[in-house]
């Protein structure tokens, strides 16, 4: 069971700074959702963290270890990458090979496995690979290392429908089985909501949220019906994300659901239900 | 196995096909020599020497510090292996294949001049015979051309573009300043030169000491240059 605790981390790239003073911690055995909008900083978060680029300030503890150059801690922590650092001319069952002399756990039964399910030739060398068997090969990596912690950085780019879906179907049997700390960096929220139980949301460069998916979802509910109803339950209520088609209208109201006005909504015929993560997400962002 | 000889191990899995490959090449120029001093031999009046093994295989070391960097540093920080774990198993792994080369080399100087008319690089340089001097000597040459290969290899992957031009012309501004203030000083550099190559070459043990303290040199300032090193395409 590992903790990762990131302290007041900054980071500069030049006069940008791509994270500000940012501090979290992130709990053992529980599958986070980090999401931002593009450059917000989740890849340099995920690069602090596993000492692929080093902070302006603030310091990253892996079980009250500090990160840096620490290969006990590091090696608690499988980093998927969004860029390959795999060698190009080596073959994917090689890498597997190779993989396992640094995960002592590394599970080369399941990853072939696997690789079978998904269609991945594993006697294709690296740079014989699409984007998307690229990233089904890293993510396979990622699964059958049974390292502690594992961060996920875009693990389904490229992936068709099917494999997507394959894709967290696997994560959420690998984690029943076997549960761990995953990191999951996406944009795809919609398809990756029903995997999280926490998010964080950064928005340039500073955490604005984390907690768990399910008060998220509560802080807010949606509303539909007809138009001009509608607009009466809504009228001094904040609310994002409206949605018209014809007389019908629904949004999201930004308001704890347990302080949904039931008997208007009753008497407006109204509808409530569920908020939508991505929806919330972009009220987060945008504003 | 802790991390630093799993870093070993990787780097040379790697390598061991390319030196089974310059042995064979060596193997093959050697069967050739030695059919060509057969044939040469049978002449009247014929005098034949062969040499240039040692000095190949401080080429392959160079090469080989040349090509132990950007691949082997991007599969650790795949597999999250710290800079400086990377570090030290790449520089057992190199120490370690120019102890072999060296070795190797003098066993080969003795087997070759058994059978043909060959002189290795350090009877060449120094004039004498001494098989533990000899592989010595070697070691500390070689250990020298693998670590300021991986050096110059390191310091590229460390540049930008313009630190880049400023490296590859670095040598050459060297040498033109070096030649003016020759000129200027009526012939100092070369004095210099020449009594620092004297002293260096005089004796196989101070060329010894020379060599291993570049090595010790040029091996402390990849560590420098690794410590922070990013990860570039």
């Amino acid at each position: 069971m590992s903790t990762i605790e990131v302290k007041n981390i900054t980071m500069n790239y030049g006069p940008v700074k791509a994270l500000d003073d940012v501090s979290l911690i992130i709990e053992p055995n529980k599958i986070y959702g980090l999401l931002g909008r593009n450059g917000a900083g989740k890849t340099t978060l995920l690069n602090l963290i596993t000492n692929k680029i080093f902070p302006t300030q603030g310091n990253v503890l892996i079980d009250g270890e500090g990160a840096f150059e620490n290969d006990r801690a590091l090696n608690k922590i499988f980093y998927m990458m969004e860029k390959n650092l795999y060698p190009e001319g080596m073959k994917v069952k090689e890498i597997y090979k190779w993989t396992r002399e640094y995960y002592s756990l590394f599970d080369i039964e399941y990853a072939m496995a696997l690789s079978e399910k998904f269609g991945l030739n594993v006697n294709k060398k690296i740079k014989s690979l699409s984007t998307g068997y690229t990233s089904i090969f890293k993510a396979i990596a990622a699964l059958a290392s049974n390292a502690e912690i594992i961060l996920l950085d875009e693990p389904v780019l490229g992936l068709d429908a099917n494999h997507r879906n394959m894709f967290y179907k696997e994560l959420i049997a690998n984690y029943s089985e076997n549960p761990k700390t995953i990191i999951i960096s996406t944009h795809l929220i919609e398809e990756v909501e029903n995997v999280l139980e926490e998010v964080i949301i950064i928005k340039e460069g500073k955490l604005i949220e984390k907690r768990s998916v399910e008060e998220l979802l509560n802080s807010a509910y949606v509303i539909s019906g007809e138009a001009d109803k509608a607009d009466v339950y809504l009228k001094g209520r904040r609310y994002i994300g409206e949605e018209g088609l014809g007389k019908f209208k629904s949004a999201t109201v930004i308001e704890d659901s347990s302080l949904k006005d039931e008997a208007l909504a009753k008497e407006l015929n109204l509808d409530f239900a569920k908020a939508e993560l991505q929806k919330l997400f972009i009220s987060l962002t945008n504003s | 196995m802790n991390n630093t000889w799993k870093v070993s191990k990787y780097v040379f899995h790697d390598y061991k096909k390319s030196m089974l490959v310059y042995y064979g090449v060596i193997l093959g120029i050697f069967i050739l020599m030695t059919a060509a001093y057969l044939k040469i031999s049978a002449e009247p009046n014929s005098r034949i020497e062969f040499s240039g093994f040692g000095f190949s295989a401080v080429v392959f070391l160079f090469i080989s510090g040349l090509n132990s960097f950007k691949a082997y540093f991007k599969f650790m920080q795949a597999n999250n292996v710290s800079r400086k774990r990377f570090f030290l198993g790449t520089m057992v792994i190199l120490i370690l294949m120019a102890a072999l080369m060296a070795s190797v080399d003098a066993v080969c100087n003795v087997v070759f001049k058994q059978l043909i008319p060959y002189e290795g690089l350090f009877t060449q340089v120094f004039k004498m015979q001494s098989f533990f001097t000899d592989i010595l000597w070697s070691f500390s040459l070689m250990a020298f051309a693998v670590s300021s290969g991986w050096f110059i290899t390191m310091l590229y992957y460390r540049c930008n573009k313009v630190m880049k031009l400023v490296v590859s012309f670095a040598p050459v501004f060297t040498f033109i300043l070096l030649g003016i203030i020759d000129r200027l000083s009526m012939g100092i550099v070369q004095r210099v030169v020449k009594l620092f190559l004297a002293v260096v070459l005089g004796s196989p043990y101070l060329s010894i000491v020379y060599y291993l303290l570049c090595s010790v040199v040029a091996f402390g300032l990849c560590y420098i240059l690794i410590r922070r090193m990013p990860i570039k395409d």
